[in-house]
């Protein structure tokens, strides 16, 4: 033991200093930034009505397996989950301030669009200011196992020009 | 190697390694009591017994998919195949491991010397770990019961499933209690990190418990299933890691006669995984079940826990590798210590170059995992199958490992440089899935060149390993 040269004896002190410190750093992740999304007391039945109302004035046309396209102009949009699909399929402008209201219609989802995540528990609403940035495509997938088909569970926004 | 050379090997000018354990501290060329050798044929046969089925099982999912061949299985390829999926991952990712544990138990409680303390526990829990693996099995080949793809631990839901995984884990359990019992093996490196895996294996189980105590009624059975295996099943990436660690030292002393760094260095890196793994349970105190919170904190444990002693015991490992290069041509256990290294470095590196949606995901998990069968394969060979009186004999199993690994990696670079060119996840494989551009289709065909490389590689070992297991042990051995 007494022959350990110098450096073998710091490289074993500073790799325990290491540990020590990411140990440390872990109270850390409790305020890890989800911040962006809030949950919001709203019932099942005041999601539905401002869902069919977007959808009913602002669809714009229909994919092949009957999932609504719908452009809605700035503010309040909202996004149904479930197995194992988001709907509508969304078409937002670039630029423009848009308040995402997201409900799960059956079990636990989980939402991660634009970099920020949600959980969603059935009968509660999940709410994100979303500012798109330039024109392009944005991903919206579901976080949370779900059921077999759990991975096909995405969905992209179209971001248009803004007009 | 002989051990009188230690003393030689000791002058080493720098000091990684330079420690050289007493005799008995290892568990290379450890003699066996006949019971302990019944023990660790058990486990051994599990082992690669769960390799097998899950072999097959891949090919039935490869046969259930191709319409001339649907026809030849008994149950609609539909419902049969995410059951048999199940399964395959369940035995090719979970059994697998664990089995590897409870042989390791078993030779580290052969090192431990002197009178042994609670011994009926060890083929106890290899008995009931062996039915569980069996019974595992059963609702693929009947086709019964709901599969359920949830991370970690996928489930069929059915009795005689989760009965089976039941009494894989308490078996197993019982194994890592009867080693930690006989504490004298643990002194040295490798007996250590398998008192790591086996701690945090204890600690998983716990995780495991505490979930199911504090899930409310009436989930769905997705949820329910994902959260149960959440915690515990990140608890057990500490265990695979702890494992593959303790294979690495136990070939590096085979091969070169020390442990990659020195004790101290290796004991600080390894234990602090336990100080790590014992957060998880504090979790369940700490954050809801079912909340978004209790998912992130353990994919952070990961993060801060699981990076370092990897990365020290590498190094060591690589530092080791390039000083003693000239041994490299003539020691095929030195070969397979670089494959698996070098495979699961690339894993490594990739997991810094995560896209979230895309191929390289998937190429990060296949080199990881690659890297740590590889490091187990090289273990049957080098340790395992010897202590078992059946020495390896031909190069067929060498080649077979030599194959897996490097098909392994060019399949995994193939699959990250298709990710990076824009492949999507769980797409791979696919036709038309927006493989235009001339990088993406060549990174496609060496990616598919590779995997079937692995999988020859795969199969050959299981063969070789399986034909060595059921054939009579060497005469000239007892
Ligand atoms: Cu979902």
């Amino acid at each position: 033991m007494t022959d350990r040269c110098l450096w073998e004896r710091m490289l074993v002190g500073g790799t325990a200093a290491l540990l020590v410190a990411a140990f440390a750093a872990m109270p850390a992740w409790r305020g890890m930034p989800q911040a962006a999304f809030e949950s919001e007391s709203m019932d099942a039945t005041r999601f539905s009505a401002g869902y069919d109302a977007m959808v009913a004035r602002y669809k714009v046309g229909e994919t092949e397996d009957g999932l609504p396209i719908v452009r809605p102009p700035p503010g309040d949009v909202y996004v149904a989950a479930e197995r194992w699909r988001f709907r509508p399929l969304l078409e937002l402008q670039a630029g423009q301030s848009y308040r995402l209201h997201v409900a799960s219609q059956d079990i636990l989802h989980g939402i991660v669009v634009d970099g920020h995540e949600a959980l969603l528990v059935p009968g509660q609403a999940a709410l994100l200011t979303l500012t798109p940035t330039g024109p392009g495509s944005m991903s919206m997938v579901c976080s949370e196992y779900c059921g077999l088909e759990h991975n096909k569970m995405r969905s992209l926004i179209t971001v248009l020009e803004k007009e | 190697m002989v051990k009188g050379e230690a003393a030689v090997l000791g002058q080493d000018a720098v000091g990684i390694g330079r420690e050289i354990e007493p005799r008995g501290w290892t568990i290379t060329g450890v003699s066996l009591s006949p019971a302990l050798r019944a023990e660790l044929y058990g486990w051994a046969l599990l082992a690669i017994g769960s390799l097998a089925m899950a072999g097959a099982l891949a090919l039935l999912l490869v046969l259930s998919r191709v319409p001339q061949t649907q026809v030849l299985l008994p149950w609609s390829w539909q419902s049969f195949f995410y059951t048999a999926l199940v399964t395959h991952v369940i035995l090719s990712f979970v059994v697998w491991f664990l089995a590897v544990l409870g042989a390791f138990t078993v030779l580290v409680t052969a090192a431990s010397g002197g009178a042994r303390r609670w011994s009926p526990l060890g083929p106890l829990g290899m008995g009931l770990s062996v039915v569980g693996g069996v019974l595992l099995v059963v609702p693929a080949l009947l086709n019964i019961g709901e599969p359920e793809l949830n991370n970690y631990v996928p489930i069929v839901v059915h009795p005689l499933y989760y009965l089976g995984l039941a009494l894989v884990a308490v078996g197993v359990a019982l194994a890592v209690v009867r080693m930690l019992a006989n504490p004298g093996g643990l002194r040295g490196c490798v007996g250590f990190a398998v008192g790591v895996a086996g701690l945090c294996y204890l600690i998983a189980l716990v995780c495991f418990a505490l979930a199911g105590l504090s899930l409310p009624a009436g989930l769905d059975l997705a949820t329910l299933n994902e959260r149960l295996f959440w915690g515990g099943g990140h608890i057990l990436q500490f265990v695979n890691t702890a494992l593959m660690l303790a294979a690495w030292t136990a070939i590096a002393e085979q091969a070169f006669g020390k442990p990659p760094v020195s004790p101290a260095l290796f004991r600080v890196a390894l234990g602090s995984m336990v100080v790590f793994a014992l957060a998880g349970p504090v979790f369940y105190g700490l954050f809801d079940i079912l909340s978004l919170e209790q998912r992130l904190a353990f994919t952070g444990l990961l993060w801060y826990g699981l990076a370092l002693p990897p990365i020290i015991v590498g190094s060591g490992l690589t530092v080791m590798l390039i000083r003693r290069r000239a041994e490299i041509l003539d020691s095929a256990a030195a070969q397979g210590l670089a494959i698996s290294l070098a495979v699961f470095v690339v894993g490594g590196v990739m997991g810094f170059f995560l896209g979230a949606s895309d191929a390289r995901t998937p190429s990060h998990y296949h080199a990881a995992i690659g890297g740590v069968n590889l490091a187990f394969m090289v273990l049957f060979v080098v340790v395992i199958l010897p202590a078992l009186a059946r020495n390896v004999r031909g190069a067929l199993a060498w080649r077979s490992i030599h194959l897996y690994g490097w098909g392994q990696l060019v399949f995994s670079l193939g699959m990250f440089v298709a990710g990076a060119a824009g492949v999507p996840r769980k797409t791979m494989g696919a036709v038309a899935q927006g493989i235009d551009s001339p990088l993406k289709k060549v990174a496609m065909g060496v990616y598919g060149l590779g995997g079937v490389a692995a999988v020859i590689g795969g199969v050959l070992f299981i063969i070789v390993v399986l034909s060595y297991l059921l054939a009579r042990k060497d005469s000239a051995h007892d």
